[in-house]
């Protein structure tokens, strides 16, 4: 789905919203795992993401992440190890099987202690697609997942498991825009648009194999609020605090080493929320801030060693959801509320005025994250789905 | 009198006894080790004790085969003979083992289980690990200490022809005894000097784990036994396994460890479930909410009159002496007089006493 969103970012504006013709999966457009794509973030060195080029960050004792490098194409969740006395646990297994397989190479260097739970934060598939890697690494391992979140999986990641021989489709405007040096809505093409656009394909064009390797695999084990798990002289927390980013976000805090790992509930540089829960999800913000924790690993984006990210997260969302409701009435739609609110003072906290981040600002926040401000007030918040606009 | 005594301080290990007349009939076939095999669905076995009632027991197990592993149900102190019951009926490795709770005879085995099957993981209530290496530590001591003295004393009045309240000893007195004879043996055998093992999986209300179609609920439907009661609800198969939430003949209650408070209101949790069948910690399957509704009922009396006691201020022993429960007695023991002299151990003192001690402390 991110690379729809890539696709639409690409071939129409950086700040226009996503293309409602998308080849498949129609809104699909508006969901979650699309919105780094909108980064366009500058331009890598060329086969950076053909061997995607990931960080290994230590986090805290026994605590590591592995953090995606810069992409043009699909992008994939922060993968966490927490390693105990007798067994280890991994937080999310990213979406590329072959780089699941050197991260599981890594893995194994920095201990020799076998994986046996691996703990999904939330069912968007840039998080769990390696699922299959870890299991055939460590047979027997137990995946676990909120008890809203494994359905959502099943029924997602085996059809995305199966979108490789799509990609060439969804390719096609942007192959389209080279070749005929404009964009769809007739402009010419600027240079470093042009070179983007070519860094994309490339980048899909390397991401092409990982869908032959996919294999879905889906969880052994769901809970509802909370379930402990001793590694040998240190538990782990798997907690659900509430909706937020979705209605199954995990988090995993580690008291010993005062450490949480948040999936997309934080997502640095601008949040994701495509399906979200925005009041809500303030309000997990807060018990979040109320844990002893002095690191913090977001669901995308660097290791963060204070809880100001956290904070200006929950201002973002407190002031998205006031703004809407001071604009809002009765009967007015997403695209109504638009046309009077204004974001601009959190757009420029977020954003900086970088084009690239406000692209994804605008398409987060200002679009999707105000759709469901607005449906919320209506009383109509729709499912979360990739199947229809939210 | 001195026998008496020296049981209740052993406390709950030293089950509710009562030696009615035979074993419990059960449709399963005979394992070594004391206890049948039971198949109740597709896959799904309870390995169900043989021993009659008594003042020691050893508990049930339940084995869930699902499509590539197993998950069992409690590791009671003849783990070993249900490890080879088990491999006689499956080559699947056992992925999960559920603690009910911290007593010995559900938890002693769970060593032996991850010797058999290293990749184990044992799933129990959080404060399953605060209990078992306190209070159950301390039963296990009193037990070790205990236990082989009170069998030998049985032994010393059974060659007398005595019952433990010295008069003569009955047929299903004799049976009973001879009994928790040897399973105070096989205890002594089996529990000293072995590891305890605590759980992996910490649960608060529950978790489900997902076994290709199977779906096996582990449920902390309240406290009852103890704190940390689970309870496993496979809901395809209407199969719950109660840990000693549910116990036959006479329930099982520890004065100090016991909730009889909250007891009810978790077996109406448990009763709508709608169970098909019924595995207690204790006794043989069921197949209706008659025993559970008994319980329930019982403990709601005791809740009530204790409450009743309790309004005009009265002490434990007043307490002890205001409430009634020779009906319940009745209905519970007929006029057998192990399970009589059970009842009067394991229910009228322990039960009021919780009940007393839960009424005083918290208003």
């Amino acid at each position: 789905m991110r690379l729809i969103l890539l696709v639409a970012a690409l071939t129409t504006s950086v700040s226009a919203r996503p293309d409602p013709r998308a080849p498949f999966d129609g809104d699909a457009l508006r969901s979650a795992t699309g919105i780094m794509a909108f980064a366009e973030v500058p331009l890598a060195p060329a086969g950076v993401h053909a061997k995607f080029h990931y960080d290994t960050v230590p986090v805290a004792n026994g605590i590591t992440t592995f953090i995606e490098g810069p992409s043009h194409g699909l992008v994939q969740g922060n993968i966490t190890l927490i390693v105990g006395e007798q067994s280890a646990l991994v937080i999310d297994t990213g979406q590329f099987p072959a780089v699941a397989r050197r991260v599981i190479a890594d893995m194994r260097k920095l201990t020799d202690k076998p994986v046996r739970y691996v703990a999904i934060t939330h069912w968007h598939m840039d998080h769990y697609m390696a699922n299959s890697e870890f299991a055939d690494a460590w047979p027997g391992l137990t995946i676990i997942a909120q008890d809203f979140t494994a359905p959502m999986m099943d029924k997602y990641g085996a059809r995305y498991a199966r979108l490789g021989p799509k990609l060439e489709e969804n390719m096609k405007p942007l192959r389209d825009m080279l070749a005929s040096g404009k964009t769809p809505d007739g402009g010419e093409i600027a240079p470093d648009r042009r070179a983007r656009v070519e860094a994309a394909i490339a980048d899909m064009e390397a991401d092409r194999p990982e869908f032959e390797l996919m294999r879905y695999r889906g969880a052994d084990m769901t809970f509802e609020n909370e379930i402990d798990i001793d590694l040998g002289n240190r538990m782990v927390k798997l907690m659900h605090l509430g909706r937020g980013n979705t209605a199954g976000d995990l988090v995993a805090y580690v008291p010993d080493a005062h450490a949480l790992i948040t999936g997309d509930l934080l997502v640095h540089p601008v949040p994701y929320s495509y399906g979200s829960y925005l009041t809500e999800w303030s309000v997990v913000l807060g018990k979040l801030a109320d844990l002893d924790a002095t690191v913090i690993v977001p669901g995308h984006g660097p290791v963060m060693h204070d809880k100001a990210y956290v904070r200006q997260v929950r201002e973002l969302l407190d002031g998205v959801v006031g703004e809407v409701k001071r604009v809002w009435k009765p009967g007015m739609s997403g695209d109504d509320v638009r046309k009077v609110m204004d974001l601009s003072k959190q757009r420029d906290a977020f954003c900086h005025g970088d084009k690239s981040l406000e692209g994804s600002f605008r398409a987060s926040i200002e679009t999707a994250g105000v759709d469901r401000v607005t449906q919320e007030l209506g009383g109509n918040m729709k499912p979360e789905s990739f199947d229809e606009s939210n | 009198m001195k026998s008496l005594l020296l049981a209740s301080m052993l406390g709950l290990s030293l089950a509710a006894a009562t030696a009615s007349a035979a074993a419990p009939a059960t449709a399963g076939h005979a394992e070594p080790g004391g206890f049948s095999v039971e198949k109740l669905a597709e896959g799904v076995y309870a390995a169900v004790r043989t021993d009659p009632p008594g003042l020691m027991v050893d508990a049930n197990s339940l084995f869930v085969v699902n499509d590539s592993d197993v998950v069992v149900v409690d590791a009671p102190e003849a783990s070993a003979e249900m490890i080879a019951a088990l491999r006689r009926i499956t080559t699947k490795p056992v992925s999960y083992l559920v603690n009910t709770h911290w007593h010995d005879d559900h938890v002693i085995g769970n060593a032996a289980w991850r010797k058999a099957w290293p990749g184990i993981r044992f799933i129990g209530h959080a404060s399953l690990r605060d209990y078992l290496p306190t209070m159950g530590a301390k039963n296990r001591e009193g037990m070790i200490k205990g236990a082989p003295e009170f069998a030998g004393q049985m032994q010393a009045q059974m060659d007398k022809g005595k019952n433990l309240q010295d008069q003569p000893i009955s047929d299903e007195e004799r049976s009973s005894y001879a009994s928790d004879i040897r399973l105070v043996k096989h205890y002594v055998d089996v529990v000293p000097g072995t590891a305890t093992v605590l759980p992996d999986i910490d649960v608060n209300e529950g978790l489900t784990l997902i076994r290709g179609e199977r779906r096996i609920e582990i449920r902390h439907l309240g406290s009852g036994h103890t704190r940390s009661d689970l309870v496993v609800w496979l809901p395809k198969e209407r199969i719950a396994s109660t840990g000693d939430l549910v116990v036959w003949p006479i329930p099982l209650v520890g004065s100090d460890q016991s909730h009889v408070r909250d007891w009810p209101g978790t077996l109406d949790a448990l009763i709508a479930l709608q169970p098909a069948l019924l595995v207690p910690g204790h006794g043989p399957v069921e197949r209706n909410t008659d025993y559970a509704r008994q319980m329930r009922d019982l403990f709601a009396s005791i809740n009530q009159q204790v409450a009743t006691a309790v309004a005009r201020g009265a002490s434990l022993e007043d307490t002890r002496k205001a409430v009634d429960l020779d009906a319940f007695r009745d209905q519970f023991a007929g006029d057998s007089k192990v399970r009589r002299f059970a009842f009067g151990m394991y229910v009228t003192g322990p039960a009021v006493e919780s009940a007393w001690r839960d009424a005083t402390v918290t208003p």
